[in-house]
């Protein structure tokens, strides 16, 4: 996964990105700037004061909404969609009824979408506060208006349920909806987020994501400035996508994150009706309807709609020759609704080369139609119930109604999708979160799956349709979520983040490449005396401090879970400042340097950068740091492949390097002789082949997923060795290497206890799949011939020889060869034992896969 | 078009209706250019057919059409048996009513010519209403 490293200027840094300023977004924004951390939000839309634009206005629509209302959702029959883009997001531009998640969708969250942490003990005391922050009300019956007294006594004459919504509104008696008075995002959570420090920019639309290997660097952005637009790069530790269930699956899938991104649209298709009175209902001053009818709740709701003569002439517009002349009686007349549960999944993709690409696509299922063509069948009754002459339902050709029996006929025969004229205000479940990695984009608590450190905080999380206006339940996802991020992070390592702060503590330990994928185990391990015990270190070698070089980029919180003994100092390998930083006050300390770049992303100019500079100067600032030893974690890929199956590799065979990975660590190697030959730091170099188990970067899943599926290639025979190492043998391997005096400037081969044939580790893995873990796998590998391997690798040459790297070609090139290596020197010299088999790896590594949410 | 889809208003001088008519036509111009632009293009390809379509068949241009003739060519395309034809005028006769109505001087209108309105029985304005 890798996305984004074209040239590019840094207009802005921060610790936390919150990307959207709606429900979720400044939710969000304010529970983490409240928290003490960096916020930035960024809005696409414009900082417009909405309290000075009366809502729904044409003015309204042009200026706060996305495509000034104009956002098809494509299908069977377009639905129009319609959704804020301005500070505050949508709900600048909603109604602002309030609802809390029914007691009945609990279980089924928790059923279908397996959600942890998600119980109505556990949400209710968000919903409180919420209430509280944004002054959710009634008007009461006192203050009915004339328009929702006509739904209320329709209700009541059919005997149906019907009450009154909440709001958020400060003043209740504050005439109907008076502009301001709603308590949108603008009134309340944004204000609270800035004063508590957060910044924010509007007028600035996210382009993509930033990423490589699991971790967000950073937004492209095109940010408005005061004279132009310019386009560049927010560097985050932490990114927040809360730009709603359309946008933000937009966004996600723009920046190449796909896994079960933007597939399980879910929404509201809303029919509308406009009555005719012979009483005047002064529908237009009333503004905002108060009652829902909840009869037939989940699966229809009915309701009064926004009213202006313009929304009458829109409605009207379907039949405008037959109905132009009843724009005259506006003040007779209302519009009301019938709105269902979508029984359908929607999709929203991106086209790729326009600049806004999204396609939302929705088809109406025959349930829908039915229930459409109920909901308006059951609203026509009860307008006929409350009065009114006639119903002039939003149908293309259909006459107006005037009975009820005409109105029945749609219980008998349900109206085609091709009549009928749709809109949706609703819109969620995008990116369900969950633990059911085959359905949820993100684990229970909105971290994306297969991502450190970007998160989704909005409606797109919500597992399905909770059948009402899903703000307030965004709201308290959101602040549920955020709360759950601040307890992570505050579980985590202690930072030292800028140039001034110097470590206050001695390290004993330092360690370059956490959270990576050994370099995190690593941590862990040296934290943590039963896993050393577990990796079979019996000897008490506890640190009191170990010190992490993680680059800015990366989220440390994989290192979390041992506050005391973990410190996080930012940086680089090629920062002298940082490091410098990283090793000062580490007299007498083991330094274990995990760092290196195996994969680069395109270029193998990094091989040089990172692998030796960076190694170079690590070294510099270790023996000016006082560090006592340093293990070096080198590779096979010095000596290359063995020339045939049954040799193995020792310490004494010369050097052969394999590409321009290989040739970067022989050379780091030989830098670690020199400096050993200086005689001012003790140096060992461990050499880990091919390693497995926990915190495994996407390829190793990969890896997984292909022999599950049947395509992984098996070249040749399948007979050809690979010596792997799994990852808890290698730290026991490390330890001993830091604690053996006699290691001192000696190297060493740590594997698992022999070499498997590639046969053996396809096998191996599916067998566990299926027997232990019930996960089907195909029966079957890829096979191709041995010359495919020979190809790939003249290919992986040709590229690497004009600077080019490409993972896949690299690997298959690799995969004929035998790399095999024997332990014996680890084995004699340091009691190197590994404890761990292929088979007894394998599992722990899948087992981590499968909790961690790696789609397998 | 706008002035064949937006319908007179009692107690709406021509003078007052011209400047109205500027509003609604650049409230409807807003919203098209700031849809998405992925449907920007094709509509603006059918604004250009409807515009030139009427060549074929009348010899004339659209706009160079009597307004008789224009609201049959209208009402052709908004009762097109192509869904898109319908939608492409039901988009625009959407975007202009609601400018056009929500107007406040259509508003203004609209209230002056209230009593009048009130005192018409209903069942006067529901018996044509089959489309």
């Amino acid at each position: 996964m890798s996305r984004g490293k074209g040239r590019s200027v840094d207009l802005l840094e921060t610790q936390v990105l919150v990307i959207g300023t709606g429900a979720g977004g400044a939710t969000t924004a304010a529970a983490l700037v409240e928290a003490g951390f960096e916020v930035l939000m960024v809005e696409e839309g414009p900082g417009v004061d909405t309290a000075s634009i009366p809502s729904n206005s044409p003015k309204a629509i042009t200026s706060l909404y996305r495509h000034a209302g104009l956002t098809p959702i494509l299908g069977n029959q377009n639905i129009a969609f319609v959704e804020g883009c301005c500070v505050g997001g949508s709900t600048e531009i909603n109604s602002g009824f309030w609802h809390r998640l029914s007691p009945e969708t609990y279980p089924r969250w928790k059923a279908d979408a397996l959600l942890d942490a998600f119980t109505p003990e556990i949400m209710e005391g968000y919903f409180e506060r919420i209430e509280s922050d944004l002054s959710v009300s009634f008007l009461g019956r006192e203050r009915e208006n004339k328009s929702s007294a006509v739904l209320r006594r329709g209700a009541e004459r059919m005997h149906w349920r019907c009450a009154e919504v909440p709001r958020c509104q400060r003043d209740p008696g504050a005439s109907a909806f008076a502009p301001g008075a709603k308590q949108s995002m603008q009134r309340t959570y944004i204000p609270r987020a800035l004063r508590a420090g957060a910044r924010l920019r509007a007028d600035c639309r996210v382009l993509r994501i930033e990423h490589e290997n699991g971790v967000a660097s950073g937004a492209r952005v095109s940010m408005r400035t005061e004279s132009r637009r310019v386009e560049g790069t927010i560097r985050a530790d932490t990114i927040f996508v809360c730009a709603g269930a359309v946008q933000t699956p937009a966004l996600l899938r723009r920046s190449g994150i796909r896994r079960n991104v933007g597939n399980t649209l879910c929404l509201h298709p809303m029919i509308k009706a406009a009555a005719l009175f012979d009483e005047e209902i002064d529908a237009g001053q009333a503004a905002l309807p108060m009652y829902q009818v909840n009869e037939f709740w989940p699966t229809l709701t009915l309701g009064g709609s926004v009213y202006s003569p313009g929304f009458l002439a829109m409605l009207l517009a379907d039949n405008w020759e037959a109905n132009r002349d009843l724009i005259r009686c506006y003040d007779r007349m209302g519009l009301f609704y019938a709105a269902t549960r979508g029984m359908n999944r929607g999709r929203v993709r991106v086209v790729p080369g326009f600049e806004d690409g999204t396609i939302i696509r929705y088809r109406l299922s025959k349930a829908d139609c039915r229930n459409l063509s109920l909901g308006l069948a059951r609203l026509a009754e009860l307008l006929f119930a409350a009065g009114a002459r006639s119903v002039h339902p939003s149908l293309r050709g259909f006459p107006a109604l005037t009975s009820v029996d005409a109105a029945r006929g749609f219980l008998k025969q349900p109206l085609p999708a091709s009549v009928m004229n749709l809109s949706t205000v609703h819109v969620f479940s995008s990116c369900p979160m969950g633990e059911n990695v085959d359905f949820c984009a993100t684990d229970s608590f909105g971290k994306v799956n297969g991502c450190s450190n970007l998160f989704v905080n909005d409606a797109s999380l919500l597992p399905d349709s909770p059948g009402v206006n899903p703000q307030g339940i965004t709201m308290a996802i959101a602040s549920r979520n955020a709360e759950h991020f601040v307890e992570r992070v505050r579980r985590g390592p202690r930072v030292l983040r800028s140039a001034a702060s110097t470590p206050a503590r001695k390290a004993d330990v330092l360690v370059t490449g956490a959270p990576g994928w050994l370099g995190t185990r690593l941590v862990q391990v040296l934290a943590d005396e039963t896993l050393r015990r577990r990796c079979g270190i019996e000897k008490d070698v506890a640190a009191k401090t170990v010190r992490c070089l993680v680059r800015p980029s990366i989220d440390p919180a994989p290192l979390a879970g041992s506050t005391d003994t973990v410190e996080v100092c930012y940086g680089d390998l090629g920062d002298d400042q940082a490091l410098e930083r990283f090793c000062n006050h580490s007299e007498g300390a083991t330094l274990f340097h995990v760092a290196g770049v195996v994969h680069p992303a395109w270029r193998t100019s990094d091989f040089q950068r990172v692998n030796v500079e960076g190694t170079r100067r690590l070294l510099e600032a270790a023996q000016a740091g006082g560090v006592r030893r340093v293990v070096v974690v080198s590779s096979n890929s010095p000596m290359g492949c063995n020339p045939h199956v049954d040799q193995l590799f020792d310490e004494n065979s010369p050097y052969h390097p394999y590409m321009g990975y290989g040739r970067s660590k022989a050379q780091m190697e030989r830098l670690v002789h020199e400096t050993h030959a200086a005689g001012r730091i003790e140096t060992v170099i461990v050499r880990p082949p091919w390693f497995y188990g926990p915190h495994q970067p996407p390829r190793q899943t990969q890896f997984f997923r292909l022999i599950r599926q049947g395509r992984f290639p098996v070249l040749g025979s399948g007979l050809q060795k690979r010596s792997m190492a799994y990852v808890d043998n290698i730290c026991q391997g490390l330890l001993l290497a830091a604690t053996v005096e006699r290691a001192n400037g000696h190297t060493y081969w740590i594997a698992d206890e022999r070499p498997y044939t590639i046969e053996e580790v396809v096998e191996t893995v599916r067998d566990l799949l299926e027997s232990r873990f019930g996960i089907p796998c195909q029966q079957r590998s890829l096979r191709l011939p041995s010359w495919v391997g020979g190809a790939a690798r003249l290919a992986d040459a040709t590229l690497q020889g004009i600077g080019l790297y490409q993972q896949q070609i690299h690997v298959l090139g690799e995969m004929n060869q035998t790399i095999a290596c024997s332990i014996e020197k680890a084995r004699t010299e340091l009691g190197y034992a590994p404890r761990y088999s292929l088979r007894d790896g394998m599992a722990a590594s899948i087992q981590w896969c499968l909790e961690n949410g790696y789609y397998i | 078009m706008l002035r064949l889809i937006t319908p007179e208003v009692a107690g709406l001088d021509a003078g007052v209706r011209a400047r109205v008519h500027e509003d609604v036509v650049a409230h409807v111009v807003t919203q098209i250019e700031q849809m998405p632009s992925i449907l920007a293009l094709p509509y603006r390809l059918a604004l250009w057919a409807f515009g030139l379509l009427p060549v074929l068949r009348y010899g004339r241009t659209f706009l160079g059409l009597t307004p008789p003739r224009q609201a049959v060519y209208l009402s052709s395309w908004s009762n097109a048996v192509i869904a898109p034809a319908r939608d492409f005028i039901k988009l625009i006769r959407s975007c202009a009513l609601l400018a056009y109505f929500d107007h406040p001087q259509v508003c203004e209108a609209l209230r002056s010519a209230r009593g009048e309105s009130l005192s018409r029985p209903a069942a006067a304005l529901t018996s044509g209403d089959a489309a």
